[in-house]
Parts: structure tokens; C-alpha cells; sequence
């Protein structure tokens, strides 16, 4: 018996992952736990273990090919059964066994032929909504097909439903809007126009093209939700690191040998923006339909790019509890997830859960910018380049070091004083340097 | 009103039964001079006298059979199984002679009694002293299956097991018998709970949370849980596990569309699956989602204490199901 490669479950939020690459060919011989193929989900890259020892017999899904978890990826024929196959007695003809008359009697045969079972229709000829399936093969359960029928919703406006279930699934609170909908509109909106099937492009001379998959795609799908959902806006604020920085100058070599970890500027962000947040809940919250779910807690998600020039996406990793912790363990915590998410080997769950984002674009020496929201947070934080330059102190003209802190919010839940109430507390908190206290 | 525990509020329902009527009884394994291994029975003895708080050999057997005869002969009795997990030694009395009694005589013959103990986890009690045995007796025609959540219902629901002219086996969770207080009527409100009808013990929108015994607790604290995340449970305490009150479940999941079904006996055949597969059978039109179970592992409950948390399900693992339920 061959056994099945499976997609996995790689987290409870991820339904498909793309292969990148086999790392076995067909007929090749693999051990049981020995890494065989490449997947790409929306939130991590792994390496897939053989399930049993044997030879890769056939392989279903190639390099890019998009697989939903559950799926067969291949087949491993084990080692011990290539030899029982080998040795299998012949199939049993359909017409062996008690029932069947001898072959010599079978034209002859009184006997009615056992009337064929009907066959199904074939899929694509059954039409709509009333199939199991629609026409673009999205799977109905049995409420939404009840509720569908009762209400005579042809396929377009089934179609035009925005399903939120797994992997877009239509739910019954989904058709149940829509009906809710439909029933105020004051005239049935027109169909849209069919959209022109994307034609392929082929690669001009001194192009390349490359499939839409995995993180960028996930990154790309994501950011838009975010950007049509949210109502983005960005406050910018500019804080005085002069202790900041001089505090890491006098203690990052100590620090490394007390603790074993390197001292950059970051822990000190997460400390500053999790105390604040603990007193503006709101910039800590999530709009979900019509509630506002507010946390008490802040799990701290930190944008790491990956690839030399960031070419290779970007990963948001999560502290949880990043409001309990001190600034050491935030440090510790920090380069160990970062370090993770950077050799790809961080965990689907380390990578859930954030109620606030940090970006910090003044890593690769960015002055200034608009971070976009993580949806469903409702604030992203980003911290950008400290430049020394000139301020006025006192009516004195003197040189310090600046910071522009941005803060991307939700104007649905958050109001610019508030936003702006926030960071100035941020500020302080970095200004007079409260880390310690 | 007064304020009890759902110890005492079951000492209180016997207590006020035995007052009332003359024809009920306790047997039980050191129900009397002890007053009962969780001191259920505790002071029975002294008021009611030893021709009705009878202490027992060791031998579910006898005790069970003993009620079964003097059932039939127009008593109540009320035998005790000191754990629930014993009542496996008097299986054939339960499941081949109280069960069948009216069946065999022709409707003649009905045995008012009840079989009561203590059963379930979470304790340390090891093998066996947790045990939820209530599926075994759930496939069993003729038998009534009580197992309530809360001291009102239990005071109720044994009054009414007293009562009920037909064997009845009543569960308590032994994790509940001190940890949960709760009001319950005087005595002159004469109060009973009927047989055969759940309780929605929290109103919600979007999942649909059948449970009973122990696991209600569990349920509520998932759904106190999860409200912070917009998801809404509402959450049904069966009370009585045979007969089902179906109507109250199907209700809630034509206005739910999904449900998740928790017991705390193994998965395998538990009480979950006939649950589930009824919602499949009469409601399928209705579903959204699939039906999905939370119960324990198919294992026996261990004694260590972390191994007992991995095998009986968890309020963690209910938050988990219906977030799953929730996003599907």
C-alpha cells in the first residue's frame, strides 16, 4: 500500500501552502523523518518529513503548485511492500466469486441483468446554486444551500457574496447579510461586468515573471483587506533619544556579557509603546462587525524582514505578555524569535496572536513614513532613523539626537488626540529614559 | 431560598423525600454510622433509623438487587454506589433485571428507584475513582440517566428521580460536590425538576455548546472566555442524558447552524455521538459546519496529575473547538 504524503495543518488559520521546491525525485529512495519537499504557507516556510521509509512513487503536486492542507502531495511506496506487491496474487476478475455465472453461460443467461446504477450527473452539468457545488467550485454547506434555495439567489449574487469562512468559504451569517442587504437596497444592484479573464502574459525581453505565491501572496491579499478595511491615519512625532543613546553606548558591551545578549534600541520601543498602550486600551483593540474587543494585554508583534535586502518578505513574530515583561527578557525574547523567523524556523503559533505592531524602518536608515496597519489591530508603530540634528533648546540652537516616531492608526476607533495623546507618552517614556524604574 | 453546596443540596432533596414519604429508602456502603464516604448521608442514621438507612456488604449486587426487589414490592429505594465507577459490578442487576422488569412483567411491575454515586474526574482520584460511566446505561432502554451541573438542579432533578416510577441513575460529579454553591427553594416550595428536560444556561448567537455534568462549568468558563473575542456560545446543560430533550438542542442550532458537543467520557461512544448524530439526521439542512466533539481520550483517567489533565478534556480545548467552529 502506497502512503500518501498530506499537506499539513501548519496552523489553525492556514488552509493551503505552496510547494517550493521537492527535495526527492520520483523513484528516488527516502528514510522516514527525512525532509522531502519544500512548503511555503501564508506564515512559514517548512521542510515536510517523510512519513515512512520507501521509494517517492509519484509526486501530485509540483513546484508552485498550491495545495490545500489535507491534500495528497505524493506517494511513498514502502520499502517492505514493493516486494508484496511483487508477489500479490493477480486482481480477482469482476465476474469471480459465487454470484457470477461460468463465462459459458453468460450470453445465454435467463437471468435479468442487475439494472445499472444510475450514474451521477457529471458536475460541470450541474448548474448553480441548487448543485452540490456552484459553478466556481466553492463548497456550500448545507444551510447556506437551504437558504440559497429558499430564497431563489441566483448564482451571479451568490458570486458577488464575500464569504469570511475558511478559505472564503460563504457562511450562513454571509448570505444572511447579504439577504439583510438586498432587502433595504432600494433597487437590485447590477451585476458588476464580468471581468476579463486575466490572459497569461509572456515575459518581454529583460522581464521576468513570477507566480503570485505564498507569503507574497498572503502579504499582498492581507495588506489589501487592511488598507480597504482600516481608515488609515498617521500621526508623526519627534522624540530627543539623547539618553536613550547614551545609556546603550556606556552598557551595550556590559550588558552582552551580563546577559549574553545584545542591547539595541528596539526593547526599549516595545517597553515604551507596551506601558502605553496598557493606558490607551483603545489603540490596543480590534473592530470586528460591530463589537470592539479591547485588550487588557498587549502581545507585541515585531516586523523582521527577511533576505539581505529584504527581498525575501517580512515576518511579524509575537511577544506575548510584552506588557510583563522586563526590558532584559524583552531583549532576550527578541533575538531569539527574530533569529527564528530569519532561518525560517519559527513556529506557526509564534506568529498569531498580535494585538500591536512595532515596525522599524530606521533600521535601513528611513527618515520618516506611513506603516500600514496589521488588520485587524488597530495600530502600527514605527520607529525611524535617529539622526543627529539641529533643535532648539531654550532658545539655544543645540545638536541631538532625533527619533520621528509614526503611528498608523484606525480613525474608525481612534480619534487624533488620543493617537496623539499616546505618543507623547511614548515620548516622555523615552525621553526620561523610565525603563528601569 | 437558601444558599448550598451541590452536596448538600442532594443530602437536602433525600433528606426532604424520606421525610415526605415513608415507602423511601437509602442502601448504600457506609451510608449509615459514617454517614457516607463524601457525607451525603451524613445524620441520616440517627433520624430515620437503620430499617432505612441500611448499610451494605460490599456487594453492588446485593445492593442493587436488594432495591430491585423491594421496588417492585412498592418501596422507593435509593441505593448509593460509594463511586459510580462500581457499579460494573452490579451491571446484570442494573442493565438485565431493573431495566427490563416492566418490559418482562407485562407493564404490571414498575420499580420506583433510583441509583445514585459519585462518578467523574479531575479530582486525583486515578482509575477508579473518576470514571463516567453514563454511556453504558444511555444504551439501555428502560433506564433514566440524570446527571445535573448546578445545586438546584441536582436538588430537583433527585426529587423528581425519586419520585419517577422507573429505575433512574443519578451521576454526581464529585469534582462539583464542594466547589459549587447555589441556591435552592425551601422545602414547602416543594420543587422539582422533571426528567427529560435541558436547560440553556447561557444565551448566545454563534455556536451551539451541548454539554452536562462537570463540563457545563467548563463550557461557561470557555464562553466567559471567548466573548472577549466576539464569539458567543450558548451553552445547553442536557440535566437529564436519557431522555434526551432534542427540541431544546434542535432549537438552538436552527439559530446557531453550529454545534459542539462536550462530555467528559471517552470520545468513542459517548453520549456526544447519538447527540451528534441526531443534529445529522433531523437537522442536516440546518448546519453550517461540521458537528465537532470535545471529550476525553479514549484512555482510562490516570492518577498523575498532569497525564489527568491531558487525557479529560479541558476549557482550553473547548476555546480551542469552537474558535475552529467559529472561523469555519
Amino acid at each position: 500500500m502506497a502512503i500518501p504524503v498530506v499537506m499539513p495543518e501548519l496552523g489553525e488559520s492556514i488552509v493551503e501552502g505552496t510547494i517550493v521546491r521537492w527535495l526527492k525525485n520520483e523513484g528516488e529512495m527516502v528514510q522516514e523523518d527525512e525532509p522531502i519537499v519544500e512548503i511555503m504557507t501564508d506564515k512559514v516556510n517548512t521542510e515536510l518529513p517523510a512519513p515512512a521509509s520507501g521509494i517517492l512513487k509519484q509526486i501530485l503536486a509540483p513546484a508552485n503548485a498550491t495545495v490545500r492542507v489535507g491534500q495528497d502531495l505524493a506517494f511513498i511506496e514502502p520499502v517492505g511492500a514493493l516486494s508484496e506487491t511483487a508477489a500479490a496474487p493477480p486482481p480477482i476478475p469482476e465476474t469471480a466469486g459465487f454470484y457470477a455465472p461460468p463465462e459459458s453461460e453468460t450470453a445465454a443467461s435467463p437471468v435479468p441483468e442487475v439494472a445499472p446504477t444510475p450514474t451521477e450527473v457529471p458536475r460541470e452539468q450541474r448548474t448553480g446554486v441548487d448543485g452540490r457545488r456552484s459553478g466556481r467550485g466553492v463548497f456550500l454547506s448545507p444551510v447556506v444551500q437551504k437558504i440559497v434555495r429558499e430564497h431563489n439567489l441566483s448564482e451571479q449574487e451568490l458570486l458577488s457574496i464575500q464569504g469570511t469562512g475558511v478559505g472564503g468559504r460563504i457562511t450562513r451569517a454571509d448570505v444572511e447579510r447579504y439577504l439583510a442587504q438586498r432587502a433595504t437596497a432600494p433597487k437590485p444592484v447590477p451585476a458588476p461586468a464580468p471581468q476579463p479573464a486575466p490572459t497569461v502574459a509572456a515575459p518581454h525581453e529583460g522581464e521576468e515573471i513570477i507566480p503570485l505565491v505564498g507569503m507574497r501572496k498572503a502579504i499582498a491579499e492581507h495588506l489589501t483587506r487592511s488598507y480597504q478595511t482600516a481608515v488609515h491615519v498617521t500621526t508623526v512625532i519627534q522624540v530627543d533619544v539623547s539618553r536613550l543613546v547614551e545609556f546603550r553606548e556606556r552598557n551595550k558591551e556590559s550588558f552582552q556579557q551580563q546577559y549574553g545578549v545584545r542591547l539595541t534600541y528596539t526593547p526599549f520601543f516595545i517597553k515604551a509603546a507596551a506601558d502605553a498602550l496598557l493606558e490607551f486600551p483603545m489603540l490596543n483593540a480590534s473592530l470586528v462587525e460591530d463589537q470592539i474587543i479591547v485588550r487588557h494585554y498587549v502581545h507585541m508583534g515585531v516586523a523582521v524582514a527577511l533576505g539581505e535586502k529584504g527581498e525575501e518578505g517580512l515576518i511579524v513574530p509575537v511577544i506575548r505578555d510584552a506588557h510583563k515583561k522586563s526590558l532584559i527578557e524583552l531583549a532576550r525574547e527578541l533575538e531569539t524569535i527574530a533569529q527564528r523567523a530569519r532561518t525560517k524556523s519559527i513556529s506557526p503559533a509564534e506568529v498569531q496572536g498580535a494585538t500591536f505592531t512595532l515596525t522599524n524602518p530606521g533600521s535601513y536608515g528611513a527618515l520618516i513614513g506611513t506603516p500600514l496597519i496589521n488588520h485587524p489591530q488597530t495600530a502600527i508603530l514605527g520607529t525611524y532613523a535617529i539622526v543627529k540634528m539641529p533643535v532648539v533648546i531654550q532658545d539655544m540652537i543645540a545638536i541631538r539626537p532625533i527619533m520621528h516616531l509614526c503611528l498608523s492608526y484606525d480613525h474608525r476607533l481612534v480619534d487624533g488626540m488620543y493617537a496623539g495623546r499616546f505618543l507623547q507618552r511614548v515620548k516622555q517614556a523615552i525621553e526620561a529614559f523610565e525603563f528601569f524604574r | 431560598m437558601r444558599e448550598v453546596t451541590f452536596l448538600e443540596a442532594i443530602r437536602a432533596a433525600l433528606w426532604e423525600e424520606m421525610e415526605r414519604d415513608p415507602n423511601v429508602f437509602l442502601i448504600g456502603e457506609d451510608i449509615g454510622r459514617l454517614g457516607g464516604a463524601f457525607g451525603v448521608t451524613h445524620g441520616f442514621l440517627e433520624r430515620f433509623g437503620a430499617d432505612r438507612v441500611v448499610d451494605a456488604p460490599i456487594s453492588e449486587t446485593a445492593i442493587i438487587g436488594v432495591a430491585v426487589g423491594a421496588a417492585a414490592m412498592g418501596k422507593r429505594p435509593v441505593a448509593e454506589m460509594q463511586f459510580m465507577d462500581f457499579i460494573s459490578c452490579g451491571f446484570d442487576q442494573v442493565v438485565n433485571v431493573a431495566a427490563t422488569y416492566r418490559y418482562r412483567s407485562g407493564g404490571s411491575v414498575s420499580l420506583p428507584m433510583v441509583i445514585r454515586g459519585p462518578s467523574g474526574g479531575y479530582v486525583g482520584g486515578s482509575l477508579y475513582h473518576s470514571q463516567q460511566f453514563e454511556a453504558w446505561f444511555f444504551h439501555v432502554p428502560g433506564l433514566k440517566v440524570v446527571q445535573p451541573a448546578f445545586p438546584d438542579d441536582a436538588y430537583g432533578l433527585m426529587k423528581a428521580a425519586i419520585r419517577d416510577n422507573n429505575p433512574v441513575l443519578f451521576f454526581e460529579h464529585k469534582y462539583l460536590y464542594r466547589r459549587i454553591k447555589g441556591l435552592i427553594p425551601q422545602s414547602s416550595d416543594d420543587f422539582i425538576v422533571p426528567l427529560g428536560e435541558a436547560r440553556i444556561r447561557r444565551p448566545g448567537q454563534h455556536i451551539t455548546v451541548v454539554t452536562y455534568g462537570a463540563m457545563v462549568h467548563f463550557a461557561l468558563d470557555a464562553a466567559h472566555q471567548l466573548e472577549a473575542e466576539g464569539i458567543s456560545l450558548e451553552v445547553i446543560d442536557l440535566r437529564t442524558i436519557k431522555p434526551l430533550d432534542m427540541e431544546t438542542v434542535y432549537n438552538s442550532v436552527r439559530k446557531t447552524s453550529k454545534v459542539l458537543i462536550v462530555y467528559e467520557a471517552p470520545l468513542t461512544g459517548g453520549v456526544g455521538a447519538e447527540i451528534a448524530a441526531r443534529i445529522a439526521e433531523h437537522l442536516f439542512e440546518w448546519l453550517d459546519a461540521p458537528i465537532m466533539r470535545v471529550a476525553a481520550k479514549d484512555s482510562f483517567v490516570p492518577f498523575a496529575e498532569p497525564l489527568e489533565k491531558f487525557v479529560l478534556p479541558s476549557v482550553d480545548d473547548i476555546v480551542l473547538a469552537a474558535r475552529q467552529l467559529a472561523r469555519y
